[in-house]
């Protein structure tokens, strides 16, 4: 009883403010560390099913990749076929992909481009169409 | 700062440890529930399309080329283009004994029955007459479909046992519901697998099976936007089950100022006129999600309520002035 009513006496409003701020920013940065968001896009090419090329859309930007008639350019904001030798030039007219969970593909050339997020963090498990 | 006795900070410290312990306990567990299991991806081009897989399992690697090899096989058994395949010999022939072909021709005619026809899959000869996305694409002449139009009809499909025979000069096309059947073939195989979750796709039908994660969480299915090829209109979250879309802007082409595309109505001859841009069905079935999906935008929302009602089956209806609508068991976030 007596330490109790010390500890009344003692801990005043400001030390509560001070450690529910404390627990506040400890409870935030680990919170952070958990849960901490990686927007980063990842570009990944494949050929005839096979992985032959990865990487980050931003470490790409500029990249031209050539692969079985397919030209595939890398940008800032996306990347693209920008020519085929393929009949239906479908790749072609398809236009940029900008977001995680795009795809797209040569059907003709079996050469197909996805752009997910780093960490697969992507909100959007698949895409009907 | 206010400074404290003795007493009062160890209260504080111990307050503030306690706190925190169970606040780490607390995301720990959270994170530990609601974690993704470990995984592998794989898209590959099959069946004319893209297919991505992603299997949650310790040996998904595996799973990914055995249901790879399980969708290659069912392509050589059901592709009209492949001379060799089952539906061709059927095509040419009129004749067939399989088991497994004369199962899709059934679960087709129903639903064709159920939707009053519209739609069939002995309509091939029209569609190839249409050539919509190959390069003989064109708009017949009305005599043309007419001609092919009196053998067209699921009630031409005789199928006794295994034994299947078309009984006019019509063919069977099973390329709406190819992809459904293949989703299919990927669950019964992970039905049997040690993964504990997966997402498949084939060419925009979609499997989501089991879980990716402790806590169950349900799946998310991005709903492609209509008029934008690289975006979503919404998402529809579901625990598991097969989707699949049937839009007009997947092939198609302008003749005269008017646009025409793929899907057609097997009781005109001509692409459907519903109003709407595309349908996304929700149900238990791959084949069926396929089906449902073509049978619904040629019907429209209206004549489509018993229809989905009947299979227990969920739609998300897209007009072409992007007005949305949902009918039955579909969760659909725009």
């Amino acid at each position: 009883m007596k330490v109790e009513r010390e500890i009344k006496q003692s801990v005043t409003k400001g030390d509560i403010l001070l450690i529910i701020s404390l627990v506040a920013l400890s409870v935030f940065l680990f919170a952070l560390s958990f849960f901490g968001s990686n927007k980063e896009l990842t570009v990944r090419v494949y050929s005839s099913s096979e992985l032959v090329w990865e990487s980050e859309l931003s470490k790409a930007q500029g990249e031209k990749l050539f692969l079985d008639g397919c030209e595939i350019i890398i940008e800032k904001d996306g990347v693209y076929f920008s020519n085929s030798d393929c009949p239906d030039q479908l790749c072609v007219k398809r236009g940029k992909l900008r977001n995680s969970g795009d795809t797209m593909a040569c059907v003709p050339k079996k050469v197909a481009v996805v752009l997910t997020h780093s960490k697969d963090k992507s909100k959007i498990d698949a895409l009907t169409y | 700062m206010v400074l404290m006795n003795k007493k009062s900070r160890i209260f504080a410290v111990t307050a503030a440890v306690l706190c925190l312990s169970v606040i780490a306990c607390g995301l720990w567990f959270y994170k530990e529930r609601t974690e993704r299991f470990a995984s592998s991806e794989k898209m590959t081009v099959a069946m004319g399309t893209i297919v991505t897989q992603k299997v949650y399992s310790e040996y998904a690697g595996k799973d990914i080329e055995k249901i790879n090899g399980i969708i290659n096989a069912l392509d050589d058994k059901i592709s009209w283009r492949n001379s060799s395949s089952d539906i061709a010999k059927l095509n040419s022939e009129k004749n067939l004994n399989d088991a497994a072909i004369a199962s899709y021709i059934l679960k087709c005619n129903e639903v064709s029955e159920s939707c009053g026809g519209v739609f069939d899959i002995t309509v091939g000869e029209i569609s190839k007459l249409w050539g919509i996305g190959e390069t003989t694409q064109k708009v017949p002449e009305k005599s043309e479909i007419e001609f092919l139009l009196k053998d067209v009809g699921y009630e031409n499909t005789e199928i006794k046992g295994n034994d299947i025979t078309l009984k006019t000069d019509c063919s069977v096309d099973l390329g709406a519901v190819g992809k459904g059947i293949a989703c299919d073939m990927a669950k019964s195989y992970l039905e049997a697998s040690d993964a504990n979750g997966a997402v498949i796709s084939v060419g925009g039908s979609i499997l989501a099976w089991g879980s990716y994660n402790k806590a169950g969480d349900p799946w998310k299915v991005a709903v492609r936007h209509p008029h934008k090829e690289n975006e979503y209109i919404g998402v529809i979250t579901l625990n598991e089950g097969f989707v699949s879309t049937s839009g007009d802007y997947e092939r198609f082409f302008e003749q005269d100022g008017k646009r025409y595309h793929h899907i057609l109505d097997a009781k005109s001859g001509y692409p459907a006129e519903s109003g709407l841009a595309s349908v996304s069905v929700v149900c238990s079935s791959g084949i069926l999600s396929d089906a449902l999906s073509t049978a619904c935008f040629i019907l429209g929302e209206e004549k489509s309520r018993p229809v989905l009602e009947k299979y227990g089956a969920g739609a998300v209806f897209i007009y072409s002035d992007l007005k949305i609508s949902t009918v039955g068991d579909v969760s659909f976030e725009g």
